[in-house]
């Protein structure tokens, strides 16, 4: 069986799959995050009738993690140094000299420098030069003198090399990783080749430096979770940022594919939940406290970034294409200095967190405002682990009101009216520079703040409907039940131009690609299912700095395969770019390969689970609460558990459940489907 | 000239729109112009304008007030409305019609140098159907060649203006929405790229046409009447908001002296002057005395030094405000005519974003005497560019650019930034391993200079040394950069960060210096080494906490020898702070020097 665990802030999310049903358990994240999943995971098996110590059931566990990101946000990352070429060890903080705040003076630094300072920056004697030769011999002495004094004085835990050209000969990087592993075992190293092995010196040690910096971590917890499962390490996987899972040990090879575990499988989860109700065009709308996360599901494939962010930071791996806006739950409403009303980017986040959180936090913020115009129950919030103070909302808003001369329900109304226009504008635009038009998709609103607003979002944006999820909060542990094992690989290669292409030499690469990523698979995942492949490669027009990612066709690469290679080109530039010119020349830049292994096959019956037996479908009770354009009405609140199959409820209503609350506008309607997800449709 | 007035622009409409829908305007106009830059660079075809993003955005009202500009180039902050000004001049606002669109480069009339072409789009209340025009649709596209002596119409030995390329006054490019096929062939005929820079020009067409339709759009959903009523009072709210914290300058006349490198023959470096003159919520920047125009093109017309002007101010006053002309109405920028600054026909103009970097450092200088606390220390003053062309390992002809940033100066609260572009420009390095892959140049070095950030309690970011290997001659080089000949100053006892400087390592070992700006010729085995400026400290060095000046030491950043004598920091062995010995040595020090009387120090250009 294979069981999802997710952890948030507040809840573990556990899904167990035996096959022929779905369980599900939550329990409290405790502390140890390591004993709580061990409890959580007990839960869930007592809840599915199994004891493991009796029956002899196979169990898969997949887990989706924050914790590479939160080492890198609360900096408790390991100690680095890190090895480049002398002359070059600088690049971490030399960066590229873009900035991307264009007026602020007192802007920070825009380069990851803090990971390694330049007392744990070492230039080492060795160069490869342009065209991969050896040109001066690696100083091997160096090497070890250095991390001597560097792990004898600063206490370095993990190394990261990256030097020169090692996509193009890394020899000297391969030769540095096996001294450092016989004189320093108990050091970790991240390699640039391994991790990383395309052109750009800056990008690539970045994303080295992250490896090395949360590799220790990672280990650990790896190890720690280890001992809480039976079966050890055996059978424990990880969802990496690009939304497909790996077993523990591959994603300790390379940590660095691990910062967008967490959000990776509410995406994934996400594309399946849309597939549940055949919806392929998705996009999907996640609203945090401090910001809000939108990712696109295209065709029923998500869309994946070859060279992603963390932190503000560049970091080179495939991981799920999420564009995050400054607004959420906690954005704080205000007036500037030359009278106008803003809302956010700044935030409350969760602590002091909103005035209602009664945390100390006095100003105004969106949740404060959607607590004033009734949306939301200061009774029952986050599952009923909190209760809302609606008297610190309405004092905050009544200040702010005070300030720009309107009444209280102006302002508050005014503050989503505001709220609601940003995420749409935001997302229009995310979307229409993918080359998109938002009008074509579906709304997947997960999280818990998405259903204040996804009703408003989609009408002002012509979108034609809304789907909430069964249950958002258990979305991302239903994601990892559902995941390939994937494995991506990729190596530098470079054409000059399509008629200088010797496609068998592409071939042997790819086919090498495709035997590094079949190892690491094989001891992966259910043997039952084949290990697949796909191919892509990155392109660009001579001339230009940027690739695209583009894909290669099955089969062997000949001929025809590099005139389909071609087209594929060309067409995915007018995509993403606008424009493509067939008669201009290209340069393939990378090679890349996905190994794959498909789960076993669920049937849709046991994704969607017993059907509900149909409730009465009444409201719970009738709130007054302000609507824009409508006024004061009484609205009537329903609970999601109540509403019965293909059986319509009009606009306006509020749909609460355990993990989200839902706002219908006056004219649209409401219903569940089959697969048991709600949608909101009829948009003017 | 930019004048300042507080007139009403839209004043068709005294009813006031709520802050609700204000700020949801606001918002709108903001992501149009940035849809808009979108549009633009994704539609774009030469990789200027789509990867070095050397393009802009604008909405600007009928009578030629910007209402909102995408986040993109400062440089080209505020020169929309002078394009759209000189478009009306010669075409009537009248007599346009729906489908109108005009294109223009002329420096000296509504441009900035002339491979930026800039698109005019009048809006009109029903789109297609006519109406009151009420808007211009603007775009602005770096272009891969207007023609002119060298390719890239950006040549460093063009003495006037005609040598640069075609130069395109107010034109019409669609008439009715059909290409006006003279102004077509004209530009068809006069570049040496027509594919791409016609291509370009479609996309700055869609760009225009994107805002048009959005701003048509606002209009249905708001109203023309509440739209520019609203405008309006955003105008309003964002000149309240800048003049609130102009007020909180001191009233007064600010001088200030500067200097420019030199690409004139037998002149080292070129006298910048400037005068702040501040009173209650406006502030006038005067540039009288400023070294007149010069024969080369290292000249800025005045829309230029405006941009620059304005960046560094909305640094100081507010680098958030709304990008409109309500944030712009309390300044206003002069310089004489014929200065390098304001140049009149036929200055040649096209390097003028490296000079127009030095109008925006002398403001900053300006002000430094009267807002201390407030002002960060000089940064490294300008883009530091070399150009290479020469013979590729097969044969073919190459030519390439690498650009590259110093130090940013020092924050009251910060240390200065390492290798960083500032003010106007924002570009991106290319990476070593692109030049090694591709080119037979070997990039032998980049590596933060030590010492060369201005010591202070906040110590200045630092420069850097670039140096490039040529591995097959003959190769011509043209070679620009600033702040040899001056250094960015340090502010409240901070020194001033290391000057730039440049030689050349011939393959026979010897040494040539090289000015801030010249063309070179290379040959198989010679190195170019470049070293950018670092920015200036800010503060009492004594002052900087004695540990991070030991971490400085072991960062490589400062010197052991610069820690002991300009920051008083005694260190041992291992570069660990010594405390007693340090404090022995600050107060030595401090009693050698005496109080800091001077606010700004400039090296051998003296303390002031």
């Amino acid at each position: 069986m294979r069981i999802g665990i997710d952890i948030g802030g507040t809840f573990t999310d556990i899904v167990g799959n035996t096959g022929d049903r779905l369980f599900y358990a939550k329990a409290p994240s405790s502390e140890d995050i390591v004993q709580g999943v061990g409890d959580g995971v007990k839960l869930m098996l007592k809840s599915a009738g199994i004891d493991p110590a009796q029956s002899k059931i196979e169990i898969e566990h997949v887990h989706g993690t924050t914790v590479a990101t939160n080492a890198l946000l609360e900096s408790k990352g390991a100690k680095i140094a890190v090895l480049g070429t002398l002359g070059h060890q600088d690049a971490l903080e030399l960066g590229r000299m873009k900035r991307g705040q264009l007026y602020d003076l007192h802007r920070d630094a825009e380069t990851p420098w803090h990971l390694a300072p330049g007392r744990v920056r070492i230039g080492i004697r060795e160069r490869v030069d342009g065209r991969g030769n050896i040109q001066m011999p690696l100083d091997e002495d160096q090497v070890v003198s250095e991390v001597s004094r560097l792990v004898a004085r600063y206490g370095i835990e993990s190394i990261a090399v990256c030097y020169l050209n090692s996509h193009l000969n890394p020899t000297h990087e391969r030769r540095t990783g096996e001294i450092l592993e016989e004189k320093f075992p108990d050091i970790t190293v991240s390699l640039s080749c391994v991790v990383n092995p395309t052109f750009r010196e800056y990008e690539r040690v970045c994303c080295t430096a992250f490896d090395a910096y949360v590799r220790p971590i990672v280990e650990r917890y790896v190890a720690q979770l280890a001992t809480h499962l039976d079966e050890g390490d055996r059978n424990l996987n990880l969802m990496q940022s690009r939304g497909g899972i790996a077993s523990a040990e591959m994603v300790t090879h390379r940590p660095v594919s691990m910062f967008l575990s967490g959000p990776a499988g509410g995406v994934v989860g996400s594309l399946y939940t849309g597939r549940l109700s055949d919806r392929k065009n998705l996009i999907t709308f996640d609203v945090g406290g401090t910001s809000t996360d939108v990712a696109l599901v295209r065709d029923g494939r998500i869309s994946i970034s070859q060279e992603g962010r963390i932190d503000r930071f560049p970091l080179r791996v495939p991981m799920v294409g999420l564009e995050t806006i400054g607004s959420g739950g906690g954005s704080i409403a205000w007036v500037d200095a030359g009278g106008g009303l803003r809302v956010g980017p700044q935030s409350a986040g969760s602590n002091p967190g909103p005035a209602c959180y009664g945390r100390g936090g006095t100003e105004p913020t969106a949740t404060d405002a959607l607590l004033v115009l009734g949306y939301l129950n200061p009774g029952w919030f986050a599952d009923g682990t909190m209760t809302l103070d609606a008297g610190a909302s309405h004092q905050a808003i009544e200040d702010l009101a005070g300030k720009i001369g309107l009444s209280k329900i102006e302002t508050a109304l005014g503050i989503y009216r505001i709220l609601v226009s940003q995420m749409a504008d935001a997302i229009s635009l995310v979307t229409v520079k993918k080359g998109e038009d938002p009008r074509k998709f579906t709304l997947l609103s997960f999280g818990g703040g998405g259903g204040m607003f996804s009703a408003a979002i989609a009408q002002s944006l012509g979108i034609r409907e809304v789907l909430v999820p069964r249950s958002p909060g258990t979305l991302s542990a239903f994601g990892l039940l559902v995941s390939n094992f994937e494995i991506d690989k990729v190596v530098s290669h470079y054409v000059k131009s399509p008629r200088e292409a010797d496609t068998a030499a592409i071939e042997i690469a790819y086919q090498a690609l495709e035997k590094e990523g079949a190892a690491d698979l094989e001891t992966n995942g259910s043997k039952t299912a084949r290990i697949e492949f796909r191919r892509s490669a990155d392109i660009r027009y001579s001339g230009q700095a940027y690739e695209i990612e583009t894909m290669v066709p099955d089969g062997e690469f000949d001929a025809a395969a590099l005139k389909q290679l071609t087209d594929n080109f060309h067409a995915e530039h007018e995509k993403v770019y606008g424009y493509s010119d067939t008669s201009r020349d290209f340069e393939i830049i990378a090679l890349r390969c996905v190994a794959f292994r498909r789960p076993p096959e669920t049937s849709r019956e046991v994704l969607i689970g017993e059907l509900p037996s149909g409730g009465d479908q009444a409201p719970v009770e009738v709130r007054r609460i302000t609507l824009e354009g409508a006024g004061e009405v009484d609205c009537p609140i329903y609970r999601r558990t109540s509403m019965s199959i293909d059986n319509p409820i009009e606009g306006p209503c509020i749909i609460e459940q355990s993990d989200t609350t839902t706002l219908v506008l006056a004219g649209q309607s409401v219903h569940v489907d089959d697969a048991r997800n709600m949608f909101i449709q009829g948009m003017k | 000239m930019m004048k300042t007035e507080t007139h009403s622009t839209l004043s068709n409409s005294d009813k006031a729109v709520d802050p609700i829908t204000l700020e949801i305007i606001r918002n709108r106009l903001e992501t149009i112009a940035d849809a808009m830059q979108n549009t633009l660079l994704r539609s774009a075809v030469s990789v200027i304008l789509k990867e070095g993003e050397d393009g802009s955005s604008g909405l600007i009202t009928r009578d030629g007030y910007m209402m909102a500009q995408a986040r993109s180039n400062p440089i080209h902050l505020t020169v929309m409305p002078t394009a759209v000004q000189a478009v009306c001049e010669k075409y009537p606002r009248e007599e346009m019609v729906p489908g109108d669109v005009f294109i223009l480069n002329d420096p000296y009339n509504g441009g900035t140098h002339l491979p930026d072409i800039l698109m005019v789009m009048p809006v009109f209340e029903k789109g297609k159907d006519g109406g009151d025009l009420w808007a211009f649709s603007v775009s602005l596209g770096h272009h891969e060649d207007v023609g002119g002596i060298d390719p890239g119409s950006m040549s460093a030995r063009s003495t006037e203006l005609n040598q640069e390329g075609l130069v395109i006054p107010p034109s019409s490019w669609l008439k009715a929405y059909k290409q006006d096929m003279a102004t077509y062939d004209f530009v068809r005929f006069n570049t040496r790229t027509p594919e791409t820079v016609l291509g370009d020009l479609q996309a700055q067409l869609a760009t225009c046409y994107l805002g048009a339709r959005s701003l048509n759009e606002c209009v249905k959903e708001f109203g023309l009447e509440t739209m520019q009523s609203a405008i309006e009072q955003l105008f309003d709210q964002a000149e309240r908001l800048i003049r609130s914290k102009i007020s909180e300058i001191p009233d007064g006349e600010y001088d200030f002296e500067d200097w420019a490198e030199s690409l004139t023959p037998g002149m080292d470096r070129l006298p910048i002057h400037c005068k702040v003159t501040v009173k209650g919520s406006d502030i006038v920047i005067d540039f009288a005395g400023t070294t007149e125009q010069q024969p080369a093109p290292t000249n800025v017309n005045l829309a230029g030094t405006a941009s620059a002007v304005h960046t560094i101010l909305r640094g100081l006053t507010d680098p958030f405000a709304p990008l409109n002309d309500g944030a712009i109405r309390p300044i206003t920028v002069t310089a004489p005519e014929g200065c390098m600054f304001n140049p009149t026909r036929p200055a040649a103009i096209a390097l003028r974003a490296q000079v127009s970097c030095r109008a925006n450092c002398s403001v900053l200088g300006a002000l430094t005497k009267v807002m201390p606390d407030k002002v960060i220390a000089a940064s490294h003053g300008g883009n530091h560019v070399i150009s290479f062309s020469g013979k590729n390992w097969d044969g073919s002809r190459y030519g390439a650019t690498d650009l590259i940033a110093g130090g940013l100066g020092a924050r009251p609260e910060k240390d200065g930034i390492d290798h960083i572009d500032h003010a106007v420009g924002n570009c991106q390095m290319p990476p070593a391993e692109a030049w090694e892959n591709h080119l037979p140049i070997e990039i032998v070095e980049h590596t933060p200079i030590p010492d060369s950030g201005g010591a202070g309690k906040t110590r200045g970011g630092l420069g850097v040394r670039r140096s490039y290997k040529m591995l097959k001659g003959p190769v011509t080089s043209c070679h620009r950069a600033e702040r040899y000949n001056s250094v960015p100053w340090g502010v409240l006892g901070g020194l001033p960060g290391a000057p730039g400087r440049a030689y050349i390592e011939r393959a026979d070992g010897t040494i040539e210096e090289v000015p801030a700006k010249q063309v070179l010729e290379l040959n198989t085995g010679d190195t170019i080494v470049r070293e950018t400026p670092g920015g200036g400290g800010y503060g009492d060095p004594l002052e900087r906490d004695a540990e991070l000046v030991a971490l400085d030491v072991q960062d490589r950043k400062v010197t052991r020898e610069s820690a002991y004598r300009d920051y008083g920091v005694v260190l041992d062995d291992l570069a660990n702070l010594v405390e007693d010995a340090t404090v022995k040595r600050r107060a030595e020090l401090a009693a050698e020097r005496g109080p800091i009387t001077w606010t700004m120090d400039r090296g051998r250009d003296g303390r002031i």
